[in-house]
């Protein structure tokens, strides 16, 4: 269950590279273990938030007759996967810039400690960003299907 | 319809401006741009070592020694420079001599006065029997004494004097199960013990005595051994209070260590050395979805790199950095050994291991060999007629005796193991 967001942030792994995969899971260079807080699981929640919300304002919020067809259901789809690559994006890159990436993944290095190559770069952090906002449109469907049964305007949409 | 829209607008563009800046619990740190780990640092690892309660120094005074300390010599000079090293290091408050043959007779405290009576006459006054040298029984005795947080440092030529009408392959093959035996009982009490054995060479003038006694005036120089028997850790403190490098006159010219072995040692797989995941329950030992490199100089192999702190063992870096120090338990990898660099775990070596056969469900074990250096059979002399230069008649006896004893119950200082999932 800790590793839900994980799992399906993985299925994307190859947008964002492995080795940004392992700062997100929470890989800590120092101790060599997983000890660093997961970022999966913290930006899973800030997007299942975002989507949950969007969906909610959608459908009991905005809940007007003239904003309850097919298209507008999928304009908040748009809305929230943009709001989601950036927000994904932002997430990262400020871990990024901040130097906050363990050196073990952010670069390898040859046996005398110089720099062989770098393992992350800033368009990993966009990927990542790409790969938040495909998540977030399925999770906008499941939170859609799931709440729009009260709405009094939007309820058939956006089926 | 518009003003829907345009508050919709409004609101993402908002939130979207927000979030893009926005830092969840547990993320933030220092702002650092440069290509460093600012990860906070695990702590140190301290080993704590218990303090050296005394030092008791030996030095053989038997007929053979009477050359090394025959006017001013090297000998001299060295073991004079070496103890004060150890003296004014405080490393211990209780620095004692003795002299030492068949007996083992107190000098006292005062260094100078002991290497200023280093003389032929001297040696004679202590008394003792000074006309053989069993190395075994000065060996034990020596064991004996070296209690609980002691160390005990004895100064030898090494030379095994079985005498006349003795057999003398026998006598060295005894003697070294002698000695096997003595160490063995001494580290039933002393789990974490450790011999250092250093050779050095000195101008020597006077008698030389071969195996059956038979004499030849000599002035050359020939090779002496200090031997430093305690607590691991105690002597790899010592050492580094009173290091190798700081030796003077012509310096250590080779070293043997051992020390006890089957411990275990902080080791971990190096993230990012080669294609394969890390298993999240258990990151440091096993590896997951191992797969062989796509580019670059080792296309088409699969391999994976090892930190592991090998500093324990009072093994200098040339024989830790040799791979013959080190078996596998499979043909197919092949090893590599390197400096480890950039850690902040203490790691001193990386382990390079890589194959062109992909193995899964299975173990790779790399055990860190307890050996005797090529440098003991060279320095050998097997035959004890005459001096030869550089050579000591039976000392590879003397030092596998020891192997022998380390190895009792255990070839390997350690093993590594990582499991491939």
């Amino acid at each position: 269950m800790n590793d839900i967001f994980a799992n399906i942030y993985l299925w994307f792994e190859g947008f964002y590279g492995s080795s940004l995969s392992e700062y997100l899971w929470g890989y800590n260079c120092a101790t060599e273990d997983y000890s660093n807080p997961q970022i999966f699981k913290q930006v899973g929640l800030m997007m299942s938030g975002i989507s949950l919300g969007i969906a909610l304002v959608y459908y009991y919020v905005i809940n007007h007759p003239e904003f309850a067809q097919f298209r507008h259901w999928f304009i908040m789809l748009i809305i929230t996967a943009v709001i989601n690559l950036f927000a994904g994006w932002g997430w990262v890159y400020s871990g990024f810039i901040n130097g906050e990436i363990g050196d073990c993944v952010m670069y390898a290095r040859e046996a005398s400690g110089s720099i062989i190559s770098q393992l992350i770069y800033a368009s990993d952090c966009w990927m990542f960003g790409v790969a938040n906002a495909i998540v977030s449109i399925g999770f906008f469907c499941i939170f859609s299907l799931i709440v729009k049964w009260k709405s009094s305007n939007a309820g058939h949409s956006p089926f | 319809m518009n003003k829907v829209f345009k508050t919709l607008i409004i609101a993402c563009a908002g939130m979207t401006i927000l979030l893009s800046g926005c830092k969840g619990p547990g993320n933030s740190g220092p702002g650092n741009s440069s290509p460093v780990n600012i990860v906070e640092p695990a702590p140190e690892a301290i080993e704590t070592i218990e303090a050296i309660e005394a030092i008791n120094v030996y030095i053989e005074n038997s007929g053979s020694m009477d050359g090394y300390v025959n006017g001013v010599t090297e000998f001299e000079q060295t073991i004079y420079s070496y103890l004060t090293d150890i003296d004014i290091s405080n490393i211990t408050d209780n620095l004692n001599l003795f002299y030492i043959n068949s007996k083992i007779i107190p000098f006292g405290s005062n260094v100078r006065d002991f290497i200023e009576n280093l003389e032929p006459a001297t040696f004679k006054q202590r008394g003792g029997n000074r006309g053989t040298s069993d190395i075994a029984n000065v060996i034990d005795s020596v064991l004996s004494n070296t209690k609980k947080n002691t160390v005990s440092i004895l100064i030898t030529d090494g030379i095994f004097s079985p005498g006349k009408n003795i057999d003398a392959d026998q006598y060295l093959v005894s003697q070294k199960t002698t000695i096997r035996g003595n160490v063995v009982k001494y580290l039933e009490h002393n789990a974490n013990a450790a011999i250092i054995v250093y050779r050095l060479s000195s101008n020597f003038n006077g008698i030389y005595y071969n195996k059956i006694d038979a004499r030849s005036n000599i002035n050359e120089q020939r090779p002496y051994y200090i031997w430093v028997i305690g607590d691991a850790g105690q002597l790899n403190e010592l050492r580094r209070k009173a290091p190798d490098s700081k030796f003077i006159g012509g310096g250590v010219k080779n070293v043997f260590s051992v020390s006890a072995g089957n411990r275990t040692v902080n080791y971990a797989v190096k993230q990012g050395s080669g294609e394969f995941k890390l298993d999240r329950q258990d990151p440091k030992k096993t590896i997951l979805k191992w797969k062989k490199d796509s580019k670059g100089k080792t296309s088409g192999m699969a391999k994976f790199s090892v930190n592991a702190n090998l500093s324990g063992f009072l093994l200098d870096n040339d024989c830790l950095l040799d791979e013959s120090s080190y078996r596998l338990n499979d043909n197919d990898f092949d090893l590599n050994i390197t400096p480890a660099t950039g850690n902040q775990s203490g790691y001193t070596h990386s382990i390079n291991l890589s194959t062109a056969i992909l193995k899964k469900n299975f173990a790779v074990s790399v055990k860190l060999l307890i050996k005797i250096p090529q440098w003991i059979e060279d320095v050998n002399d097997d035959d004890g007629s005459e001096a030869v230069a550089d050579k000591t008649y039976g000392i590879k006896y003397q030092i596998q005796g020891v192997y022998e004893a380390f190895t009792y119950k255990n070839d390997c200082y350690t093993e590594i193991k990582i499991n491939i999932k």
